[in-house]
């Protein structure tokens, strides 16, 4: 009886701690669901959060955008449109555009209705309900009054803008950048002005001007030039601290050794002191140097938002790059080094139009300087530039290659460091020398035209990325004193290095060698009387220990 | 002798022990140097399809535009999407769609008239161009919008009105408007719009005659509803403006009546009732101004007379118009004071019974004013005495020497008495 008791209690016991096993494990199941759904909300708010920071990061530095938006003449209207209404005009069509690049890249709807109404709130809401968020900017607005009634209730006018629309996901490639002609009537309601109806007559891809450069090729294959950075000032810092006493007097340097070129770094945003590069181009005239400046410099986001300043500081540049001066302009620095980050496609479509624009501005070609020639931007090039610093041999191929679009093909940079000290490739001026004869004649025999760099070791400022070889790329010296190199520019053959000078070049490495091997022979010498004299020391306190 | 038995496991289990260890130092190793190997990236190049670029058909709706995507050869694989991007007017509006492997169509409800590119992808195959919609028929109904609800029949401007045709998608249709305005006199008047800019306009007809003028927008396949534009006559430009009691006697209780009748603009519209009239009159003790607005067709206006014999020149004012003069008389009201005087000690004076125009006597309670004047006209005191049965008696207190003659005002009247002499004289008595 006692025993059946037991076996039923362990039975009971059995159930019950089954039953708890099953509670917590099912507590357990529940805590981790309710655990996944609320990091699946902080995330899902996280991204949201960071989707509207990415939104008003792209719309609100658009309210200051220059020349976004100009009157044209008004057509003779019922009722002349009042400057204060006008102001009011511009204002709610700005921030009409505005909340629809916002919903665009944010989904949210719901400030559309302020700036849109009837036919058009229809557009809006439909198009901003893409599933795919997208950017969408506008700019370049130019607009003409058709009819303003008389009441001053209804506006109707003609608009010709730019737009530039992408997915958010770079690499979906459909960037297209276009300028649409279209109809709009807006109403008043509520003291706003709102978008009623809109109708497009027009929308077609920046389309490049069909311009021929007779003489160009001829030209560009004369060029001889240099990638100037100045000493005191290199890279960055050039236009904050340029010293226009020390650009006249390297200008003069160039023009004495016979360079016919110039190539200088305008990056984007504009830096300070810009202001005096007409002086530049001045002094640059003066010495009849032909400049290739090379704008969008250090500039590698191709973010559609950023065309209308692009486009704005360009404006800013068209007199200047129209000065005689100016040979060819030159858009990009190695923009092949940015399709990885950037996008293929995007930087494609985005240097495709910029190019558009400054052949339909300036008048003047157009290049863009890359690693290797790309196809489908080399067809709007005017110029093929292409970049080198491996050897001979393989530049003698790229300058194949780069032919084959029959375009006049400038090699916009080539160099060779003469640093003896780098390891592990140290360089001789006798190298470098070399170097540039093999280079110059293989430009000479493709009819290419050729810009080195640089014209000085740079002893001074930072350089990019902390490489120090960028120290020693000159053709002269940091305090101006000639390299071997010049012997070749001013037409003399230098012989390619013996053995003894292979060898001799390695020397510095020789001595540190030598000097690393007597310290280990040293540190031998000193270690090993050492050992003995621990092994002593043990051996006699053993023999004190056992006595 | 917890570390001691770590320890132990560990010589014991030396060659374990190294194993994993061994293993792990590949595995971290393998990161390094498995690295480099790593393919770069190439750039997707077209991979070879089953199927020919497909064909694509697009036909406008009216519910939006139909994509059609046929495989030429081969099959759509189930798995792709294909791509759809319109630029629209309001930017652009991006789809995917799953395909059928026989072939798919997919409507984009995009109804918005005007030019479209398009743009769609499938695999490494892209179609991309321009869809243009015309705007259909206009549909009923038509919202003509005016400029104003009202205007007045004599003004250079009248207001505009504004028709958008729209059609069944709200697109601005181009179908032209006939726009038929009937006037109050009934005279229709026709005109027809065409729709450029996406809105029609044109300024409302003039009518000579105020009332109602109704607007009627139709076109061949809509019509609207009447819109109403309310002609509201001109200014006041001619009125009747007379004083149907011009004078009366300056009692201060008896009244003038003025009415301004009959106002018309230059088109001889009658003003509207509630239009304000202003009367002012000019001239000493009448400087004022009153306004009453139009009622019936006339403007009324009741004064009491200045309480002495004066003429006066009033006008009404509408607007711009300003009416004739009209001349308003307050007349003298006794026919004749008699009086006598009674002692020199002290200088008592009697009046009455005074006789009014009307051939009764003033009222009890009815003043006389006395002025007491020196040589040279100044008032040296003024006393005050009521008529009582149209008599009054008047002793005066002590008149200083300089004191030289009285002057007695009532009801208009002026008496002026010279007292060295104790003559009577009437100075002056106004019609």
């Amino acid at each position: 009886m006692r025993k059946s008791f037991e076996l039923e209690d362990s039975k009971t016991e059995r159930l019950v701690k089954n039953l708890l096993w099953l509670a917590f494990s099912l507590f357990g199941l529940a805590g981790m669901l309710l655990g996944l759904l609320g990091i699946s909300n902080l995330y899902a708010y996280f991204q949201r959060a960071q989707t509207v920071d990415t939104a008003i990061n792209v719309v609100s530095p658009r309210k200051s955008e220059t020349g976004r938006l100009i009157w044209l003449e008004d057509k003779p209207t019922p009722r002349v449109l009042e400057p204060f209404m006008r102001d009011q005009i511009t204002n709610d069509y700005r921030r009409a555009y505005e909340e629809l690049t916002y919903s665009f890249l944010t989904g949210d709807q719901s400030g559309l209705k302020t700036y849109f109404s009837d036919a058009a709130l229809t557009d809006v809401l439909l198009a901003s309900s893409s599933l795919e968020r997208q950017k969408f900017i506008d700019w370049d607005h130019q607009l003409s009054v058709d009819f303003y009634s008389p009441d001053g209730s209804v506006l109707a006018f003609r608009d010709s803008y730019q737009y530039a629309q992408t997915s958010l996901d770079r690499s979906q490639g459909d960037l297209r950048i276009a300028r649409r002609t279209q109809d709009v009537v807006l109403k008043q309601d509520e003291g706003l002005w709102k978008i009623s109806q809109w109708r497009v007559h027009s929308d077609y891809a920046i389309s490049q001007p069909e311009m021929l450069f007779p003489g160009l090729a001829e030209t560009v294959r004369q060029m001889r030039g240099i990638n100037y950075i100045a000493r005191s000032s290199p890279f960055n810092e050039l236009w904050p601290k340029l010293s226009l006493v020390e650009i006249n007097a390297d200008f003069a340097t160039l023009s004495r050794l016979g360079f016919t070129s110039v190539r200088l770094f305008i990056p984007y945003p504009s830096p300070e002191g810009l202001e005096q590069f007409a002086d530049v181009l001045d002094i640059a005239q003066i010495y009849d140097l032909q400049v290739i400046p090379t704008l969008l410099d250090t500039y590698t986001c191709y973010c559609v938002e950023d065309l209308p300043n692009i486009v704005a500081q360009f404006s800013q540049l068209y007199d200047l790059l129209e000065h005689p001066s100016v040979v060819l302009i030159d858009l990009k620095n190695e923009a092949d080094r940015d399709f990885e980050n950037a996008g293929i496609q995007q930087v494609r479509g985005f240097l495709s139009y910029l190019i558009s624009v400054l052949q339909r501005e300036t008048g003047k070609p157009v290049t863009v300087g890359l690693i290797e020639p790309d196809p489908v931007l080399s067809k709007r090039l005017d110029v093929i530039s292409l970049h080198h610093y491996l050897s001979p041999e393989a530049l003698k191929e790229r300058l194949e290659s780069a032919s084959t679009y029959n375009k006049p093909v400038l090699l916009e940079e080539f160099g060779f460091h003469s640093w003896e000290l780098k390891l592990p490739d140290p360089h001789t001026e006798r190298e470098q020398a070399l170097y540039y004869q093999e280079v110059l004649e293989l430009a000479r025999q493709a009819k290419a035209g050729w810009l080195a760099w640089t014209l000085y070791d740079l002893a001074e400022g930072d350089m990019p990325g902390g490489r120090r070889v960028e120290r020693h790329l000159g053709l002269l010296k940091s305090d101006g004193q000639s390299k071997e190199v010049i012997r070749v520019l001013q037409g003399e053959q230098v012989n390619a290095p013996g053995l003894k000078d292979k060898l001799w070049k390695f020397r510095y490495f020789a001595a540190a060698a030598l000097a690393v091997l007597l310290s280990l022979l040293l540190f031998i010498w000193i270690f090993k009387p050492l050992k003995k004299l621990k092994n002593l020391l043990s051996r006699k306190t053993g023999k004190e220990t056992e006595h | 002798m917890r570390f001691t038995g770590i320890s132990a496991f560990v010589k014991k289990r030396k060659r374990l022990f190294l194993i994993v260890l061994g293993l792990e130092l590949l595995l971290l190793s393998s990161v390094f140097i498995l690295k480099p190997f790593k393919p770069t990236e190439q750039l997707l190049t077209a991979a070879a399809l089953p199927l020919v670029k497909p064909e694509l058909t697009i036909s406008i709706t009216d519910d939006g535009v139909v994509f059609s995507l046929t495989p030429l050869r081969g099959q759509f694989d189930p798995q792709e999407e294909a791509k759809l991007t319109l630029s629209t007017v309001a930017g652009p509006y991006t789809t995917w769609h799953k395909l059928e492997p026989q072939g798919s169509s997919f409507l984009v409800p995009y109804v918005r008239a005007g030019k479209t590119p398009y743009s769609l992808s499938l695999g490494t195959h892209s179609f991309s161009g321009t869809l243009e919609r015309l705007p259909g028929e206009a549909v009923t109904p038509l919202e003509p919008l005016l400029t104003a609800r009202s205007a007045r029949v004599t003004k250079e401007d009248m207001p505009a009105v504004i028709v958008q045709p729209l059609d069944q998608n709200g697109n601005v249709s181009t179908s032209s408007v006939r726009l038929r305005v009937i006037n109050p006199d009934k005279q229709v008047a026709q005109t027809e719009l065409s729709v450029t800019s996406l809105y029609s306009w044109a300024y409302l007809p003039r009518s000579r005659l105020a009332g109602k003028q109704y607007i009627i927008a139709e076109t061949d396949t809509a019509t609207g509803e009447r819109a109403e534009l309310d002609l509201l006559p001109g200014e006041v430009a001619r009125s009747d403006f007379q004083a149907p009691v011009a004078e009366a006697p300056a009692s201060g209780r008896d009244t003038w009546s003025l009415r301004l009748n009959l106002p018309r603009d230059l088109l001889v519209n009658r003003i509207t009732d509630g239009t304000n009239v202003l009367f002012y009159g000019e001239g000493e003790g009448l400087d004022f101004f009153v306004t009453r607005p139009l009622n019936q067709g006339e403007s009324n206006l009741v004064l009491p007379t200045y309480p002495q014999a004066e003429v006066f020149s009033l006008r009404a004012q509408s607007g711009n118009y300003i009416s004739d003069t009209v001349t308003l008389v307050a007349s003298a009201l006794t026919q004749d004071i008699p009086y006598s005087w009674l002692s020199t000690q002290p200088l008592t004076l009697e009046l009455g019974p005074v006789i009014d125009s009307y051939g009764a006597i003033p009222d009890t309670g009815s003043e006389v004013k006395i002025d007491i004047l020196d040589d040279n006209n100044e008032l040296i005191s003024q006393l005050i005495n009521p008529l009582s049965g149209g008599k009054a008696l008047i002793v005066f207190p002590p008149l200083p020497a300089e004191a030289s003659q009285l002057v007695f005002r009532m009801a208009g009247e002026l008496i002026h008495l010279d007292l060295p002499e104790m003559q009577v004289n009437v100075l002056e008595t106004v019609p």
